[in-house]
């Protein structure tokens, strides 16, 4: 029996699916098939039993344990079909499977033939389609592809070639040909985990690399760059590249943050990037850095939104730059087109047809169901085949139909009848096992997976992947359901051993600027972590006070501090009017209603959606101390009537004390373990912003026509010392001044101290500070804008005389104080407004050379 | 004749939109009927406005607006020579089952406006008037002439009923929708017929209308204030021919063609996206007037 190999799921284009709904129960049959211990080339046999009696006894257990530990430690994840979870860690089987150079090399030539072909075909379906014309191919096919791009049609690309990077599933017969099952010449996906697969078994068994003289795949991913690199129209001497990802598919997220990182490129959304004037920019905090190449790794539905409508990701007008040249994408948009299943049947004739050659590695024998004579062979025969959807049919799937009972085959047989044109059957693929040192050591299918980069057949870092079965019944080859992958040992043959390795990061592109979304999410989170703790202080010193037995007192006189707290929640002043019985109700508001977009919880939820959105640039502890907060809330949200009958206002105060102890773990996380980088900063910026705001508002309510008053009413004092407290500042005061707190000095502390963290010049000087440093070698008015409106600030609140506020004049007048904190206000937001500007808005349009 | 076209579409953001990203599809085509001797697009606020020819042969042009915006106006103006085009469908004495054979030779070049595309589709109802209307043994012009007429008979012109997004299946139902939706059905129909059939997108002189130069005044055509959108048909003489099931006619001196495409997706005069709220208004008006009459 021949066994079935699956492809990632992630090569299947249908936007919605996420992978290909297997039907079928568990196969019984024993593998059949040759073992590649016998079947391999003479050296590679050698290899094997080498391997065999290296990996005995307590070798064995110690290295697989290592390897096992490092799987987990480096997070190599797969999702698994039809599970949510997506933290399963691959299974790594550290017998690695050999190729001999030799063998290796016809291999990759045949492999760069087909790239060949498709790169011909991509040039002529997008252009004058000549193949289409003479017939060799079905128009049929190609026209009612939803991946066929009308709008690629007549769009040159450099040096036309469509196809960069390219993956192909192979599997080898027992006579030791190999045939070729998919060819992935979009978005091919894996190289991440063959590179991982090595960097697994060198560190768990370095020994076994003296065994044989292996082709190193670590500088795969500079490889791609420096090829990436070349495709720069620009002529720039520094191209810049970044990666495209689509944030959705989390799928191809670990790989596609793995490879950037490894390129040192930006991983970027496509909000990241921005069209102007016919050109593509990232944006970045220091302004707009225009992109050469975009190395793609969006279907091409997602590329952008105004050319190929239905999506709402990607790149408004890309596709304008790409026809101007003015960007390269890679690989091309329309390459999509090669995910039919049914274009894969043509190859033979494609290859004589552009290259007047024959195809070098056959293709698994496909029937495809819309020509009537080879679908009545295929429902004649149902139980041969695998069957799958060709790729670009929404819902895409596949059936092993010698799994099936009567009941799938007979629903299976409607299908194809009804809608042949929408199916393929194939083969099924040549059986081929491969040792392995699962447990029980007995072989299992096995596939092999090759990336090629450009036409290189011999590429300095060969790269390849093995994928066996789950256990050794199984012929379902896919990491998806639970298979696992092996290190490929590709020998290196006198060619490869000549050439040289280049080993150094030469490739490696200037480190481009921090992304303006990445700061943008780190700005706000630092703003609502702040403004989280402000407001459940506040709200904690409003309730304290109230039960801290001043009942005698007049209701009215806390009116400024619940004008305080309105302000500083973003409300009107009056809008707590006044009422203590409602009190537990304004808890329930303030910390846990998600409907007020200012709630503590409402805060942490942005803050930790802006968390995962930028997950490579929040440090695991802040994370961690985030979901604590917010288990904290999500733990009391449940019904409002509930919480105010059940929660008396020692029991709200004992909520608010916990948030408030846990946000300054998040604090002292982000402090501890964040990197002191320009993110970090950015993060610094939201928090003194906010505190900043939050300081002018909160004083604004409580001086408010009340710095006349002579006599000092005793409420002043209550409402001073609340406004101490509301602003974490009464230890400061009392450090100051040994006296009870007075308008005056509570005033100058509060607006000027330089020791205080809660003072407006200790944040405003921050703000100035962060601003300087970062943008310290910036240069254009753009980029230095924001930090000119901080340092006036400074000096504003430095030099601030705060006598005429308090010392009548001649006239008897005193200054007015809420007037000069409404001015504050303003400029603050007009700070605020300016980082956003030109930052992370870019309005102050500042492109970089 | 000759025609001054004027078209403004007005966007007003209820808050500052930016990073504004859009294609227009307003030029007048070229073609042996018609001639375009001036156009212009007016984009305020102010950016540079590039362009390309799309597949279909439609005149794109585009804009790019990254800065904060709350209205965006785009103005149009053509000046277009139109020349009439009587006998379109005359001295086609065969049927429609020939007519088919006739355009086989074509099939590849045919093939995406014998499909069906986001628009247009073959439901039962549209099957239906297929089987009646154009049975392959009736004759071609006949059978097409009063398909045009069946539509405008049956359905009644009126907006505000149906939107842009209007499938066939539903415009059955209401029975009443604007010039979209008649030609939506008329390509229904032909495409489920096997005659191939494509989206006209453009304008109809529908204003005030000058005295002929025997004194009589043309009857005003309905489809003012907008775009007006009709249907051509492949025609077994070779020539893509002008039908517009609105007002019962042959495409004539008086309809201006913009764009051509599978359907109402392939040439919206306007498209593209922008950061900010939702909900803008959109306020559109196209005046076509006809500033000489063509000497004789």
């Amino acid at each position: 029996m021949p066994a079935a190999i699956e492809p990632f799921p992630e090569e299947l284009t249908t936007p919605a699916s996420a992978g290909p709904v297997v039907e079928g129960s568990a196969p019984v049959q024993s593998p059949g098939g040759g073992s590649e211990l016998v079947t391999a080339p003479a050296e590679a046999r050698k290899i094997y039993e080498k391997l065999t009696g290296a990996l005995s006894g307590p070798v064995f257990s110690q290295v697989n344990a290592k390897a096992e530990r490092l799987m987990s430690d480096l997070g190599i994840t797969f999702d698994q079909y039809g599970e949510k979870r997506s933290d399963y860690i691959v299974p790594f089987d550290i017998f690695p499977r050999v190729i001999e150079a030799g063998e290796w090399e016809i291999l990759m030539r045949g492999l760069i033939q087909r790239v060949a072909i498709w790169n011909a075909f991509f040039r002529d379906i997008y252009d004058s389609q000549e193949v289409l014309k003479s017939g060799i191919i079905p128009f049929e096919i190609i026209y009612s592809d939803p991946n066929y791009l009308r709008g690629s049609v007549g769009v040159r690309v450099p040096s036309n070639i469509y196809v960069h990077a390219a993956a192909f599933d192979l599997a080898r017969g027992e006579n030791g040909d190999w045939t070729v099952i998919d060819d992935y010449v979009s978005r091919p996906l894996g190289a991440s985990y063959a590179v991982q697969a090595r960097s697994v078994l060198s560190q768990a068994g370095p020994e076994l690399f003296e065994l044989a003289e292996v082709s190193p795949v670590s500088g795969y991913a500079n490889e791609l760059l420096e090829l990436l690199r070349g495709y720069a129209q620009s002529g720039s001497a520094e191209p810049r590249v970044v990666a495209l990802t689509a944030r959705e598919e989390t799928h191809a997220y670990y790989e596609d943050s793995f490879m950037a990182r490894q390129m040192g490129i930006p991983l970027v959304a496509g909000s990241d990037l921005v069209v102007l004037y016919g050109r593509v920019y990232y944006k970045t905090i220091e302004g707009l850095e225009p992109i050469d190449v975009i190395y793609r790794r969006t279907g091409d539905s997602g590329i952008d939104p105004v050319a190929h409508d239905n999506t709402s990701g990607g790149v408004p007008g890309l596709m304008s730059c790409v026809r101007k040249g003015t960007v390269a994408v890679a690989n091309a948009i329309g390459t999509g087109l090669g995910d039919n299943r049914a274009l894969a049947a043509y190859l033979p004739r494609l290859a004589r047809f552009y290259l007047n050659e024959p195809l070098q590695l056959p293709v698994i024998p496909r029937l495809l169901c819309v020509d009537p004579d080879q679908c009545q062979q295929v429902l004649d025969h149902l139980r041969d085949y695998f069957i799958a959807t060709v790729a670009t049919v929404p819902g895409q799937r596949v059936w092993r139909t010698a799994e099936l009972d009567d009941e799938e085959v007979a629903a299976l047989r409607l299908q194809i009848e009804t809608n042949p044109q929408n199916f393929v059957a194939e083969a099924y693929a040549p059986a081929n096992t491969l040792p392995t040192a699962a447990g029980d050591g007995r072989p299992r299918h096995a596939g092999l997976r090759v990336f090629t980069l450009g036409n290189r057949a011999l590429p300095e870092y060969p790269c390849a992947l093995t994928r066996v079965a789950a256990d050794p019944q199984s012929r379902i080859i896919s990491t998806g359901f639970g298979g696992g992958i092996k290190d490929t040992w590709i020998l290196r043959g006198t060619a490869a051993r000549n050439a040289r390795v280049d080993d150094s990061f030469s490739t490696r592109q200037r480190r481009l600027s921090l992304g303006s979304r990445t700061a943008e999410s780190l700005y706000w989170m630092g703003r609502y972590v702040e403004r989280a703790e402000n407001t459940t202080r506040i709200v904690k010193v409003l309730q304290s006070i109230q039960t801290e037995g001043s009942a005698l007192r007049d209701d009215r006189s806390w009116i400024p501090l619940w004008e305080a707290l309105a302000r500083a929640t973003g409300h009107v002043s009056n809008y707590f009017k006044r009422s203590p019985a409602k009190q537990r109700n304004v808890t329930y508001y303030l910390l846990l209603n998600r409907s007020n977009a200012t709630s503590v919880i409402s805060c942490i939820e942005h803050c930790r959606a802006n968390a995962q959105a930028t997950r490579e640039s929040v440090a695991p502890e802040v994370w961690l101390a985030l979901n604590l907060a917010h288990l904290l809330l999500t733990d009391r949200v449940g019904d409002q009537k509930e919480f105010v009958q059940a929660t008396s206002a020692e029991s709200a105060i004992a909520l608010e004390d916990a948030v408030l102890n846990q946000l300054d773990a998040v604090s002292g996380a982000v402090q501890k373990h964040m990197l002191r980088d320009n993110g970090w900063q950015f993060w610094n910026l939201g928090v003194h912003v906010e505190r900043a705001v939050t300081i002018v508002l909160v004083m604004r309510q409580v001086f408010l026509k009340r710095q006349n008053e002579t006599a000092l009413a005793p409420q002043i004092d209550t409402n001073l010392d609340a406004l101490l407290r509301m602003l974490s500042s009464l230890y400061a005061y009392r450090s100051r001044f040994q006296t009870r707190p007075l308008l005056r000095n509570v005033a100058t502390m509060l607006l000027q101290d330089p020791q205080v963290p809660h003072s407006l010049f200790y944040c405003v000087n921050k703000i100035e500070e962060t601003l300087a440093s970062v943008f310290r070698t910036a240069t254009t008015d753009a980029a230095t804008t924001p930090a000119r409106l901080a340092e006036h600030l400074k000096f504003e609140t430095n030099f601030l005389e705060l006598d005429p506020y308090f010392v009548a004049d001649a006239k008897g007048e005193t200054a007015d104080l809420g007037r000069l904190l409404e001015t504050y206000e303003r400029e603050l937001t007009l700070l605020s407004s300016a980082i956003s500007d030109h930052y992370l808005y870019h309005q102050a349009i500042n492109i970089l050379r | 004749m000759v025609f001054h076209i004027e078209h403004t579409t007005e966007y007003t953001y209820p808050e500052a939109a930016t990073e504004s990203f859009s294609e227009l599809r307003l030029r007048p085509r070229e073609s042996g009927r018609q001639q375009v001797s001036q156009h212009f697009t007016y984009i305020q606020p102010q950016v540079p406005v590039e362009s390309y020819v799309d597949y279909f042969g439609n005149y794109v042009e585009t804009i790019s607006i990254p800065f904060r915006h709350t209205n965006l106006v785009v103005r149009s103006v053509s000046d277009v020579v139109t020349h009439e085009w009587t006998d379109a469908l005359s001295g086609l004495d065969l049927t429609i089952s020939e007519a088919r054979q006739l355009h086989h030779p074509l099939r590849r070049e045919l093939f995406d406006f014998l499909q069906p595309s986001h628009f247009i589709s073959c439901t039962p109802e549209v099957t239906q008037m297929a089987s009646e209307l154009l049975p392959p043994a009736s004759l071609f012009a006949e059978s097409i002439y009063e398909l045009n007429n069946y539509i405008f008979e049956t359905f009644r012109y009126e907006s505000g009923v149906t939107t842009a997004r209007t499938t066939v299946a539903e415009f059955f139902e209401h029975q009443r929708g604007v010039c979209q939706d008649f030609a939506h059905l008329m390509i229904s129909v032909c495409r489920c017929a096997g005659i191939p059939a494509r989206y006209v997108s453009g304008y109809i002189e529908s204003d005030i209308i000058p005295a002929n130069s025997d004194g009589t005044v043309d009857q005003a055509l309905i489809g003012n204030a907008a775009s007006h959108a009709w249907v051509e048909i492949f025609s077994p003489n070779g020539h893509w021919v002008g039908l517009d099931p609105t007002n019962n006619m042959l495409e004539g001196e008086r309809h201006v063609q913009v764009g051509i495409g599978r359907d109402y997706y392939d040439v919206p005069p306007l498209s593209g996206v922008f950061k900010g709220r939702k909900h803008q208004t959109l306020n559109v008006q196209v005046r076509v007037m006809r500033t000489q009459v063509t000497p004789e």
